[in-house]
């Protein structure tokens, strides 16, 4: 269980976005406040269509809000950073002209040159194997990316993400595009890495389940426009199962999104 | 399997079918095509066509004119069979016959000046030339560049000393670029451009074709094939007699001749008079020089075959002059 | 993969006889249709005298030359383009103009203005390979997935480490399969300049060994050159680009 500290750590305020349509001005995002708690698991859970990626575009750094402020520690946040790693649903986010463990050398070399850190060849390795041992796919460290499955791509993917040492994991529906069996491993997997590293992950999916089982605390989201509806809280103890109380809130929560 | 098979039949069927059309169109049609080229030895040619002497020998022939612009061209034309009879200089009617061609020469055309022309100051013989000086003409085996080969053997016992420095180009282009005076040093020239060229400042002339070759010689012959005089007997006939008429012409009346083919020569009249008289110009059946080409280009390589009869190389009809000529000759000197 | 080159000497072997028996029926004749024991004696004759290897080696010197000055130059100006809006309006329009120039079309200008040495044949082979591979690097540069550009601005790659480890590797089936492109033109613009430009000390590359025999009234020579021409250009796109394209883009899985 990660350590949640209180004070503000990462805060939204009067977010608002926009997108220009043929049929005019459509409202992404309206009024959006958000306070994110430091080393928590956050899930933004919404329809399609609700905003939900677009804020967590925003949060990344690579869209700008029309108006409001992003802000972390207090201290406004303009562009995207290696503080803020995005991990992506597209399978298409590894590169395929590098083997495995080159896609998470890339993540090891792009944080320690941030932290202006000079590591040698042998210690890059060293640190790309461990992240892939976490995802379990040390095995598979000199194939190319062509030659894996999807889930085993986003484990990857995942390995990326964690090397990369950003304190904060953005996830857009990172486990959509794999089939049920494989997305409830990946789920699986994620929550046990949750829980071993200290890192804020801010999730987003509209799948209520994926929210009941990894999050701590579920922003739901409405669409047209874009708004958060509420907070709620999610105090079951990990692991997470099916047990009643977990099928209870999964019920509460799909009664307030169908409003 | 079957796929393979039939595409193979239809491989074959359509190289007979494209043989079968060629010989279609030669069957004895009443009609001759010759080859023409820019360049004033060609003269007498021109009047054939400006004075349209093949029709007026025969109203029912047909003559088609073909515009080619170069000696290769018209070797490669007439070995298809488009070109019945054509004009050239010597030595690239010996190579293509020793490469076993089927041709010979109807009859001489003309005697022309040739030079080897310069637009450098320190170049003002043979000997001057460095080696980055580029020397322009027609093409390798033409009779420019045997005569440069001649030059070179007599004076320095290499005939391909000059050979690195040849640039093909046809005569219009070389003349350009001799004129600009940059990528070129010497171009190997033939009338007009010879002349026009002499005119210009700064251009000298430092080899004269009669030098290079140690006397005179035929500059243009008029030759056709084996198959054409064979098998169209009767139009080579008609083709020999506009010739000889065509040359009769300009040898006689030169000033009328210039005023018929000034504008076919793009010249003034004037231009064009002065053209056709200058020294060394001269319009003849005579074959000259003949011997002579066949035994160098044979010493230096060209030519595999050197013993060659004259019948051999020419038409009976120019032999059969010939014989009346020497015969003619021998009988005056009887009756002195 | 074998079986394919199987069918093809097959195919070569029916085309040989054809040609022979063609030949030898006596439909065309001897000097316009060559029977393939003259011109392979004749192909013989001149890779014994050594001249044959001398002007093969000369072409293909050149045209490397010219390929790798091309090829630096179209990566200069494709990633220039990429980077720079304003840049990319004018190297779009320079090539939109340059590329359909077939560059035997160019000669006459380039004879005046860079004479009729090496330098003339580079600038053809150079005019040949820039535009294909520039348009097809701009293409490739372009259809790289939106996911990269968002990476690279995540993980703070600055200019130099987004060309070197995103966009170039990204890009490169287009940029070989430009550089075929490029080759092929290049290959045949070569040999028509050396046609056209003449011999520079002697060497004149293939095309003058070919115009040479044409000149010379000597066909079977210049049906061996034709084949020396077919064997190189068959080696370099059948096992180079191939062997090229197997150690990167299909062993990545990127063919397109």
């Amino acid at each position: 269980m990660g350590n949640v500290k209180v004070s503000s750590y990462l805060e939204l305020k009067n977010i608002n976005k926009s997108f220009k349509t043929e049929k005019g001005s459509k409202i992404a995002l309206n009024n959006i406040n958000l306070q994110i708690k430091e080393n928590e698991f956050l899930t933004i859970l919404g329809p399609s269509g609700c905003g939900k990626s677009t804020l967590l575009k925003i949060i990344g750094g690579f869209i700008r809000a029309d108006s409001g402020q992003l802000l972390k520690n207090k201290k406004e946040l303009k562009t995207a950073g290696l503080d803020r790693i995005m991990l992506f649903q597209d399978f298409e986010q590894l590169f395929p002209w590098q083997k495995v463990i080159g896609n998470v050398s890339f993540a090891v070399k792009a944080a320690a040159k941030n932290e202006k850190d000079k590591l040698t060849k042998a210690q890059i390795k060293e640190k790309s194997l461990k992240y892939l041992s976490e995802v379990k796919l040390t095995d598979y460290q000199n194939y190319y990316p062509h030659q894996l499955s999807g889930g085993m791509k986003q484990r990857v993917a995942l390995a990326r993400t964690l090397a990369a040492g950003g304190e904060i994991m953005l996830m857009d529906e990172p486990f959509g595009s794999v089939d049920s069996q494989t997305r409830q491993e990946l789920q699986q997997l994620l929550a046990h890495l949750w829980q071993e590293e200290e890192r804020t992950i801010i999730f987003v999916t509209h799948a209520i389940r994926e929210a009941v089982f990894l999050s701590e605390r579920i922003v739901l989201m409405k669409n047209e426009p874009g708004e958060i509806l509420e907070v709620v809280e999610n105090k079951l103890p990990h692991p997470r199962g099916h047990s009643s109380q977990f099928n209870q809130l999964f019920e509460e929560l799909q009664a307030r999104l169908q409003d | 399997m079957k796929k393979y098979i039939s595409i193979i039949i239809i491989l074959s069927l359509s190289l007979f079918l494209i043989s079968a059309c060629e010989s279609g169109d030669q069957s004895s049609q009443k009609s001759i095509t010759v080859a023409e080229q820019y360049g004033l030895a060609y003269a007498p040619v021109q009047l054939i066509k400006e004075l349209q002497l093949l029709e007026e020998l025969d109203p029912d022939l047909k003559v088609k004119w073909k515009q080619l612009s170069n000696t290769t061209s018209i070797r490669e034309s007439m070995l298809a069979g488009e070109v019945d009879a054509a004009f050239m200089a010597i030595p690239p009617f010996l190579i293509a016959k020793d490469k076993g061609m089927e041709w010979k020469i109807i009859s001489g055309l003309s005697e022309s000046p040739l030079g080897l022309m310069t637009n450098r100051d320190y170049i003002n013989s043979l000997a001057d030339f460095k080696a980055e000086d580029k020397i322009a003409l027609p093409q390798p085996g033409s009779i420019q560049h045997i005569l440069l080969s001649m030059a070179a053997q007599r004076n320095y016992g290499e005939t391909d000393k000059f050979d690195n420095r040849l640039l093909t180009m046809n005569h219009p282009d070389a003349m350009n670029a001799l004129l600009a005076g940059r990528e070129v040093s010497a171009h190997f020239a033939s009338p007009p451009y010879l002349f026009m060229e002499s005119k210009e400042e700064g251009i000298k002339k430092i080899l004269s074709g009669s030098e290079a070759f140690g006397g005179d010689f035929t500059f243009i012959i008029g030759v056709s094939t084996e198959e054409f005089y064979q098998q169209q007997s009767e139009n080579y006939i008609l083709f020999y007699k506009a010739l000889m008429e065509a040359i009769k012409f300009i040898d006689q009346n030169p000033v009328q001749a210039a005023e018929l083919l000034a504008d076919n020569y793009d010249l003034s009249q004037a231009e064009m008079k002065e053209y056709l008289s200058w020294p060394g110009m001269k319009f003849t059946s005579n074959i000259k020089g003949l011997e002579k080409f066949i035994a160098f280009m044979t010493a230096e390589g060209y030519l595999e075959e050197n013993d060659y009869q004259r019948s051999e190389l020419i038409f009976e009809e120019k032999l059969a002059v010939e014989e009346n000529v020497t015969a003619l000759e021998k009988g005056a000197q009887q009756n002195e | 993969m074998s079986n394919k080159y199987w069918q093809r000497l097959i195919w070569i072997i029916v085309l040989a006889m054809l040609w022979q028996l063609t030949a030898l029926s006596g439909t065309f004749s001897e000097m316009i249709f060559p029977g393939l024991d003259q011109i392979f004696l004749a192909l013989i004759e001149s890779l014994e005298d050594g001249v044959l290897i001398k002007q093969i080696g000369f072409s293909l010197s050149i045209i490397i030359q010219g390929l790798f000055i091309a090829t630096a130059a179209a990566l200069i100006l494709a990633l220039t383009a990429y980077f720079s809006k304003s840049a990319a309006g004018l190297i779009e329009t320079l090539t939109a103009l340059a590329h359909p120039l077939p560059g035997i079309a160019l000669m006459p200008l380039i004879l005046i203005w860079f004479g009729s040495g090496k330098t003339a044949i580079l600038i053809v082979i150079i005019h040949s390979v820039l535009w294909p591979l520039i348009l097809n690097l701009n293409t490739g540069f372009n259809s790289i997935p939106d996911i990269y550009t968002l990476i690279a601005k995540n993980y703070r790659l600055n200019k130099l480490e987004f060309m070197f480890k995103i966009l170039i590797p990204a890009s490169l089936p287009y940029f070989i399969s430009g550089l075929k492109i490029a080759w092929a033109r290049s290959w045949r613009a070569l040999i028509s300049a050396e046609m056209l430009f003449g011999a520079i000390n002697s060497l004149g590359g293939l095309g003058w060994y070919i115009f040479q025999k044409r000149v010379f009234f000597d066909l079977p020579g210049v049906f061996a050159g034709i084949i020396v021409i077919i064997v190189i250009g068959v080696t370099v796109e059948d096992f180079i680009f191939k062997k090229l394209e197997t150690k990167t883009v299909k062993k990545w899985g990127m063919l397109k």
